[in-house]
């Protein structure tokens, strides 16, 4: 029932962004040149801006910059489209941030997710910004966006759905209008508040008093498991990469995780999101490679035992 | 030699796709049903002009959330 | 190993050559055969995915698409291990001899025409792949129009079989409903609670589906129209490299009017596509609101959001 929504969580929702970002895959550091005057940075916690100068001389200097450049295009006859002027914004807003905070490119994407909603119009998951009265925030029927979490969380661990409803005080009329209305708004809102606020709130499991009591049931490997992938990223990486390897071999993955390790799809994607979500705030792309890299061996490692329960790969007997 | 192993892999595929529970459980194909529900508290009906939220008769809450316009509800059935 | 700057100016061919040759001979080999691997193994294939999306009950047809997620696995790694061959015995050999074959030797076309013969038929096998995996895809689609026939059966059968609990009074069903809804007995007024069948909250899912397939006819004229300024910009340069040689002046004077000509079109493609892409979204979401009206609100919003990209 999810997996439409997990799919825009994780990457499905950035489509319209990849005009914009180049893979981050090296640190470029330019600490080295300024050894001598050397002075640590201070960085406002919520802007990430650096607190040596003001976030409008920022926005200007970009404006001076990128308006140059435009007025420059047009003279030579090029007509800039709102598409490419945001491109060159974006390009001028890396180059100052760079240069006024003589920082790593790390350090840059940090400032980005900061600010994705403010100069590109999309929220990053950790750093979402909610304005009051924001329309797609209104409770429908009296109902909340994080009430909403609340009970799909529990829906998605195995519990009875009429029992979430009873526990709630509404019937299972409404519930079917909530499931249908959040999501349409997630579809409505091309800043992706809806959609990554309720990645947020997955990712810190909210939980409502009257749902306390409803508990799934998770036998005693699972509880350990589940504690595991939340607290040791190698292991939830594995488990990740077991788990497409299992869609590979036709297999449910889902179920499989659940068959193997006790933990259900609710309490995986929760976890899945919490990294995401860390990975953003701390963005390292030293550790990004690395845990891609062990995700896709182990995807390996899997798909190779997977592939033996077939009787091999069709492909095996085929060599240089 | 080679036919025999890309159908017996096929078969074997369909085969543990087949077999493997879907998530979740089944969903049960169900005909379409009405029903009405009495209010368990005084017995009485609920009537469409007194509103879905609360029992006209003894006031028994159905639903504790305030209505707002929904996809076929409207903010008009909260009860008064 | 080679000893090659003495040697060049005699052989005919260098001592590597024949490596070389050994192993464009087993790669476009190896190869071949995995791509008969590829054909044989989805002409099986698709005819039991076919047959499984009919005879899966599933709602969400999963059983169809665990299926359908081994078969492309195993495409997928068909075409890694020709990936990793090609980096372990294309790209590493090229590599090893080039940077002991000098750019200036005679030889060094030798060299670079291996790395590109075997690029090219490598991109061949990625052009039959990426074939396989359309015709495999084609086993998603699904007769909608049959699936659609039968809810809209189904509601004629059920929309005055219900009667009101309390009074026994008919209630008419007036539309299909897509998710369970409060009716009110028209006699009297006790409220009732609908819930659709599985197959009538079906409608939700396959309505977009439908409505796409019905204008379909108008996206791929999109698509040609879209990719026409491609098309149009390579043979305007392709005329323009005739001219390098060409002394003639009135010759000289039709190929510029043949790319003049070439260039309105191509202005013209590019300010009329965005246009059918536009008629071709319109005619979808009104063929979607004609399946499901009680989207439309919905549909609106989200038809308003296309059009800015």
């Amino acid at each position: 029932m999810f997996k439409k929504l997990f799919g825009s969580l994780s990457g499905d929702n950035k489509q319209e962004n990849q005009n914009y970002e180049a893979a981050q895959t090296s640190n470029d550091n330019y600490e080295e040149d300024y050894d001598n005057d050397y002075q640590e940075v201070e960085y406002d916690p919520e802007t990430l801006h650096g607190t040596h100068y003001a976030v409008e001389d920022f926005d200007a200097e970009v404006a001076e910059r990128a308006e140059a450049w435009i007025a420059d295009e047009r003279a030579n006859g090029e007509n800039p489209e709102e598409k490419d002027i945001q491109n060159i914004y974006f390009n001028y807003r890396r180059a100052v941030y760079t240069e006024w905070n003589n920082c790593d490119s790390d350090q840059m994407i940090r400032f980005e997710h900061a600010n994705s909603l403010k100069y590109t119009g999309v929220q990053t998951s950790g750093f979402v910004k909610v304005e009051d009265n924001n329309p797609f925030l209104e409770p429908v029927h009296g109902i909340s966006l994080r009430d909403y979490t609340a009970m799909c969380l529990k829906i998605s661990a195995g519990i009875d759905y009429q029992e979430v409803c009873k526990a709630m005080g509404i019937e299972s009329v409404i519930w079917e209008e909530l499931n249908t209305i959040w999501p349409q708004r997630m579809g409505e809102d091309t800043s992706f508040t809806v959609t990554t606020l309720f990645g947020q709130y997955y990712a810190e499991n909210v939980t409502l008093p009257q749902l306390e009591n409803l508990k799934a049931e998770i036998s005693e490997e699972g509880l350990a498991n589940l504690e595991r992938i939340k607290t040791d990223r190698y292991f939830y990486e594995e488990l990740a990469g077991a788990r497409q390897a299992a869609y590979e071999y036709g297999i449910d993955g889902a179920q499989w995780i659940l068959d193997n390790f006790g933990i259900n799809l609710a309490d995986f994607q929760s976890v899945a999101m919490q990294w995401m979500t860390e990975q953003n705030q701390n963005w390292n792309s030293e550790d990004i490679i690395e845990f891609s890299n062990y995700q896709q061996e182990k995807q390996k490692e899997y798909a190779a035992k997977f592939a033996e329960e077939q009787g091999g790969n069709i492909a095996d007997d085929i060599n240089f | 030699m080679e036919e025999k192993k890309v159908n017996s892999f096929l078969n074997r595929l369909k085969e543990k796709a087949q077999n493997q529970s879907n998530y979740g459980g089944e969903i049960e194909s169900s005909e379409a049903q009405m029903n009405a529900k009495d209010c368990p508290n005084c017995g009485a009906g609920r009537a469409k002009q007194d509103g879905i939220t609360h029992c006209a008769y003894c006031g028994f809450e159905f639903l504790s959330v305030k209505l707002t316009n929904g996809v076929y509800i409207k903010k008009e059935d909260n009860s008064i | 190993m080679f000893g090659l700057f003495n040697k060049e100016k005699e052989e005919a061919f260098p001592e590597w050559y024949a490596e070389l040759q050994e192993s464009q001979e087993r790669w476009f080999s190896f190869l071949e055969k995995l791509e008969a691997k590829m054909e044989e193994f989805a002409t099986v294939a698709i005819p039991e995915l076919k047959e499984i999306m009919q005879s899966d009950d599933d709602l969400y047809k999963r059983t169809f698409h665990r299926v359908y997620s081994g078969v492309n696995g195993q495409l997928s790694n068909i075409r890694e291990k020709a990936r990793d061959t090609y980096e372990e015995k294309i790209d590493n050999l090229y590599y090893q001899l080039n940077s002991q074959v000098s750019v200036l030797s005679k030889h060094h076309n030798l060299l670079s025409d291996f790395r590109g013969a075997c690029s090219d038929r490598h991109n061949d096998f990625d052009d039959k792949y990426d074939y396989w995996r359309k015709q495999i895809d084609k086993t998603q689609e699904r007769d909608l129009e049959i699936e659609y026939k039968k809810i809209l059966e189904e509601y004629e059968t059920i929309k005055n079989k219900f009667n009101c609990t309390q009074c026994g009074g008919t209630i008419e069903i007036e539309k299909i409903f897509l998710i369970e809804t409060y009716i009110s007995c028209p006699y009297c007024k006790t409220q009732n609670t609908f819930a659709p069948s599985t197959q009538g909250r079906n409608l939700q899912n396959i309505a977009r589906d439908l409505a796409e397939q019905r204008t379909a006819h108008l996206y791929e004229a999109f698509e040609i129209e879209n990719d026409k300024e491609r098309i149009l910009y390579l043979q305007s340069h392709e005329l323009g490299l005739t001219r390098i040689h060409e002394t003639d002046p009135k010759k000289l004077k039709e190929i510029q009017a043949k790319i003049d000509d070439l260039e309105e079109q191509r202005k013209f493609a590019i300010q009329n596509a965005p246009k059918l892409r536009q008629i071709y979204l319109r005619a979808m979401y009104d063929e979607w609101n004609k399946i499901t009206p009680d989207l439309k609100e919905h549909n609106e919003k989200m038809y308003q959001n296309q059009l800015k990209y």
